[in-house]
């Protein structure tokens, strides 16, 4: 068998391989995509350091932080509920990328 | 055909085979998931043209193909590698979750997501390019220095094991672990033979009989 074959042969392997990676990795995490899809157009209420909600749209790290950073003594008790939903919201986030 | 058009046609077609993909998918986890099957792939590579450098080191290869063969092998491999590499670190720049940019691409320790261990397989990387290229400029290099040179792809499997397992999402499925254990098992015993292993003895010219015969 000439250089050029196996060349051929072996390249045409790894791009089997990547395929079957691939549909392995979709079908055997079957739970991420849906996951990841919600994560990518995820909408939580923020809450601010003085306890007041706000309903704009953040991204799932930046409302971890701030749902963290956010413990104010004066917190009104929806503020807490929308604080344990936060959590709750990214903690299925970062459970689906599995780090 | 020349290493540098083997590469430079492999890279093509996977730039062609990402941009198809993350331009036909309307998820943004499509690019996620090139990212880790090429990543295991180019794990996978690595793992075989380390094995195949280690046959030919050990003399233990010499029943499976012929010497020239074997390194024709070792050197594609490391190259294909490359194109998997790029493949797996490009399609993170279509990821939907994390803003990966090209500087955190290809400095180490700039990432966005484990920047320790995502910056050791950037290290790994770039020790497995210059090994490949290393192929290319060997006569150049000197034997002695392209000796030395080779030596980091040790460090740079060792660093893509420990950047694999740690920082892939799929270090838990029981198939990616059998990659991993398996590759690391036939890695050591193959490297324990190596250093530890009979050297292989220099064969010592002898004057051919003719020259014996004439000195008579």
């Amino acid at each position: 068998m000439s250089n050029n074959w196996i060349r051929a042969t072996s390249a045409a392997l790894a791009v089997a391989a990547f395929g079957g990676a691939f549909a392995y990795l979709n079908v055997a995490n079957g739970s991420y995509p849906a996951a990841a899809a919600s994560d990518a157009n995820v909408q939580v209420a923020a809450i601010t350091t003085t306890g007041a909600v706000s309903s704009a749209p953040v991204a799932p790290s930046a409302a971890a932080t701030t749902s963290i950073a956010a413990t104010p003594a004066a917190t009104t008790t929806s503020a807490a509920s929308a604080t344990s939903s936060t959590k709750s919201t990214t903690s299925t986030a970062r459970t689906s990328r599995g780090s | 055909m020349k290493l540098k058009t083997l590469f430079l046609a492999s890279s093509g077609f996977l730039a062609s085979l990402l941009g198809g993909l993350t331009l036909s998918s309307s998820s943004p986890q499509e690019a996620w998931l090139v990212s880790r099957a090429s990543g295991l792939v180019a794990f996978v590579l690595l793992s075989a043209s380390v094995i195949l450098g280690l046959l030919m080191s050990t003399k233990l290869g010499k029943r499976l193909l012929s010497g020239k063969l074997n390194y024709e092998l070792h050197a594609f491999l490391s190259v294909l590698t490359l194109s998997f590499l790029g493949l797996h670190a490009g399609a993170l720049l279509f990821d939907g979750f994390f803003t990966f940019t090209p500087l955190s691409l290809l400095v180490p320790f700039l990432s966005p997501y484990q920047p320790l261990t995502v910056g050791l397989g950037v290290i790994a990387a770039w020790s497995t390019a210059a090994v490949a290229a290393s192929f290319w400029y060997r006569k150049q290099l000197g034997h002695a220095r392209w000796r030395k040179l080779h030596y980091l792809s040790f460090g740079a499997y060792v660093l893509a094991l420990v950047h694999g397992y740690t920082v892939g999402t799929d270090s838990s499925l029981p198939f990616v672990q059998a990659i991993y254990l398996g590759s690391a098992l036939a890695v050591s015993g193959l490297l324990a033979q190596r250093i530890f292993g009979r050297k292989p003895q220099r064969q010592i010219p002898r004057p051919a009989a003719g020259r014996v015969i004439a000195g008579i």
